[in-house]
């Protein structure tokens, strides 16, 4: 179905009950976007912007200053906006998002990929894999599946990660903490890169900057972490 | 010759750049920056193998021009897996990022002039390491017989100049 959606003359509304919509696209030059997920929702919400409907995707690309949605839980999102604070609440499915310098900050998201600037990205928890690259924001993920994390100054947190973790830095400090025995690869030019494994964990680790290479035959995971000038530490816990 | 004489062709532009550049050359010298340049040409030299066009290098970066989307996303392909290669090997020390767009460009001597210029340069910027980000247009102009590729939807993107945002996908690798 294609067409714009509203209903009398309060907020734009998409029933999802009956449009299969699974994608919600917003677009905006500056605004603040205020995303709400809620499993009992049955419906796409959106106050005081109109939705444009193509096939399965909801489109929004307001020009106000504040977008405000309510949608369903599990839906995928794909969000832009240039300078304006991105915060997503509730369990939604895949989230997509660019901007130049607002924060981000996810709740519950079935997998990530965020791009800004200098804006800082907190997440909350990615149940896939986490993808954020920033300029110089600080990245902090309390719980995901796979991380790929880039900053060129901003301080890369990952707590908890439940697969693979790559993180590139160029001038921040990295602390990664890993859920289980899954393969790192961390990597600054000039700060310290700190890696906590589970206790038991057998690591082939390969971090020559802090004098650490133990590349045994029989192991677990694969720890390569290179840092230009900064300390290396790989511990257990 | 003005650029109202000139005609306009159309084709993929593609920008490439290092990730980390500017902390490397501080880090460890001119000498080793310049050797890392020199590598990227070469290897990016290699992927295009005559199908594509060096236009220009830009700092850190190269300018690409290709005749048809299909040819340059393979070729693209090809330059991602090379320094893929060249770093696991411990051949090359940075990641590549790459942006491409199709559009009309005007040709002016060696170099291409032109929004769609612009707006592949702005997608460069917004790539992760080891990555290729494209416009819906690159999506949509791919034939049926180009190169195998998956794309996840990454968002949409402001240029200046364009009154509709840009919307952008990531290869899938």
């Amino acid at each position: 179905m294609t067409g714009l959606a509203r209903v009398g003359y309060g907020p734009f509304m998409v029933p999802t009950s009956e449009i299969a919509v699974s994608t919600v696209r917003v677009a905006t030059a500056s605004a603040a976007v205020y995303v709400t997920a809620d499993a009992n929702l049955r419906s796409v919400i959106a106050e005081g912007v109109p939705i444009v409907v193509d096939h399965s995707t909801a489109t929004i690309d307001s020009p106000s200053t504040r977008v405000d949605l309510r949608v369903p839980a599990g839906m995928d999102l794909v969000i832009g906006t240039s300078s304006g604070r991105v915060q997503i609440a509730g369990s939604v499915g895949s989230v997509a998002v660019v901007t130049t310098s607002g924060k981000v900050q996810v709740d519950d998201a079935a997998s990530l990929d965020v791009r800004t600037k200098s804006g800082r990205v907190t997440v909350s928890h990615s149940r896939g894999e986490a993808r954020v690259i920033s300029g110089s924001g600080k990245v902090e993920i309390d719980h995901c599946g796979a991380a790929d994390v880039t900053t060129t100054s901003g301080r890369i947190v990952l707590r908890d990660v439940a697969g693979t973790a790559r993180a590139h830095c160029a001038s921040g400090k990295v602390d990664i903490t890993l859920a289980g025995a899954h393969d790192v690869e961390a990597e600054t030019v000039s700060g310290r890169i700190s890696i906590s494994l589970p206790a038991g964990t057998r690591a082939r680790i390969d971090a020559p900057s802090a004098g650490s290479v133990d590349l045994a035959v029989d192991h677990d995971c694969v720890v390569t972490a290179r840092s230009g000038s900064g300390r290396v530490d790989v511990s257990t816990r | 010759m003005s650029d109202h004489d000139r005609d306009a062709r159309c084709g993929a532009i593609l920008f490439t750049d290092l990730v980390g550049f500017t902390a490397y050359t501080d880090m460890f010298g001119d000498r080793a920056a310049v050797d890392v340049l020199d590598r990227q040409s070469s290897l990016v030299a290699a992927a295009i193998d005559g199908v594509g066009r060096i236009v220009k290098e830009l700092g850190d970066g190269v300018m690409l021009w290709f005749d048809d989307v299909d040819t340059g996303l393979s070729s693209t392909q090809t330059i991602l897996a090379s320094v893929a290669a060249a770093r696991g090997s411990a051949d090359f020390p940075l990641a590549v990022r790459m942006g491409m767009h199709v559009g009309d460009v005007i040709e002016r001597g060696d170099d291409i002039v032109g929004h769609a210029v612009n707006i592949a340069a702005r997608v460069a910027a917004l790539a992760g390491p080891g990555e290729l980000l494209v416009t819906d247009q690159v999506v949509r102009s791919l034939g049926d017989t180009g190169p195998v590729a998956a794309f996840r939807p990454v968002g949409p993107t402001r240029v200046k100049g364009v009154a509709e945002p840009i919307w952008l996908h990531r290869l899938a690798t």
